[in-house]
């Protein structure tokens, strides 16, 4: 899981579902730690992670 | 999935074949992005040759090419001289490039063709099963060496520049902002780009070279052993400790091989016109 490994700020966990390729997806567990680097999403060698930061807060898709 | 994804994929091929991990899903979205920030979906050409790296091409919603393997620089010259608006991209393996497609290399570099050559080098032919490639480095063992690799290490950024390129860069799947920008720069460049992403293959690479199919493992060994030296003759350096330099190398202008025809015709013709024959 190169999102979980790759994000400074410990946002992700091994989740318990699974993708249609049947791999345990992560989870996003700490999002308030998100500093929208966006590592993640261009680590992702699936394309599968959206980060969208808004000016309050922040929304994970 | 994401938004670039959205944009650049051909869905009716996903799920990517990639393994788990592969660096490959991620130089698809490197390239998706560089083509993004560019806009030049509408006259980008890609040709791809044989191997896990050629399917980078397949996956990218654009015109592609996908030819024998070591032939995708051929293909990529025949697309830029019927069209030379084109943006041409030639995605290629270490084993695509460097052993069948050597030649190509060679010359396509030697004439400054203005296209760019995006080399995937995972050290390994890692489709066929891991054998050895001219990049795997001396006395690894892979499928073909079991007891160990007695051939030296090919270095494509050194053929390149040694062949006549004119845009050299080497990153990493480790830095991919950086490899965004070299690749954006490469297809802006006008002349012949070589930019060599060295790229973690876990299931082959990983379990026969480095020990571990973890992909994080292999990630980490990339931004380790990746050093950045935009100084050839400090590369030696570098090499020593087992490492493999990275950076923008070279970038100059030179003439284009496809002006420098038409420069020729033009010349012939207005001769010709005033009796003359050259």
């Amino acid at each position: 899981m190169l999102c979980k490994y790759v994000c400074p700020c410990d946002v992700y966990e091994l989740g318990q579902e699974r993708s249609d390729l049947d791999y345990l997806m992560p989870l996003v567990v700490r999002i308030e730690n998100c500093k929208v680097c966006g590592l993640c999403e261009l680590h992702c060698p699936d394309m599968a992670l959206t980060v969208i930061g808004k000016q309050k807060g922040k929304e994970k898709a | 999935m994401n938004p670039i994804g959205e944009k650049y994929l051909r869905k009716d091929f996903l799920p990517f074949i990639f393994c788990p991990g592969c660096g490959d899903g991620m130089i698809v979205q490197a390239l998706a992005h560089a083509v993004d920030e560019l806009g030049i979906r509408d006259d980008l050409v890609l040709t791809a040759g044989i191997g896990c790296s050629a399917w980078i091409a397949v996956y990218t919603h654009a015109d592609v090419l996908k030819v024998l393997h070591g032939r995708a620089i051929p293909a990529a010259i025949g697309l830029k001289a019927t069209k030379p608006s084109r943006k041409v991209v030639t995605v290629t393996g270490d084993g695509d490039c460097l052993a069948i497609g050597g030649n190509h290399l060679l010359h396509a570099a030697r004439r400054n063709i203005d296209m760019t050559v995006l080399m995937v080098n995972n050290q390994i032919y890692a489709m066929t099963g891991g054998q050895v490639a001219p990049s795997t480095p001396f006395s690894a063992k892979t499928q073909t060496t079991p007891y160990g690799n007695v051939e030296k290490k090919l270095d494509g950024c050194k053929v390149a520049i040694a062949c006549g390129a004119t845009m050299v860069s080497r990153w990493s799947t480790a830095h991919p902002k950086q490899l965004i920008k070299a690749i954006k720069k490469g297809i802006a460049h006008k002349g012949f780009s070589y930019v060599e992403i060295v790229s973690q293959c876990p299931v082959q690479t990983g379990r026969y070279l480095l020990g571990s199919g973890s992909p994080q493992f292999n990630l980490q060994w990339i931004k380790d052993h990746c050093v950045k030296q935009e100084d050839p003759s400090k590369w030696a350096e570098v090499e020593a400790q087992g490492n493999i330099p990275i950076g923008d190398f070279l970038q100059v202008e030179q003439p284009e091989f496809m002006e420098e025809v038409a420069k020729m015709n033009r010349r012939v013709k207005e001769a010709q016109a005033k009796g003359g024959d050259r």
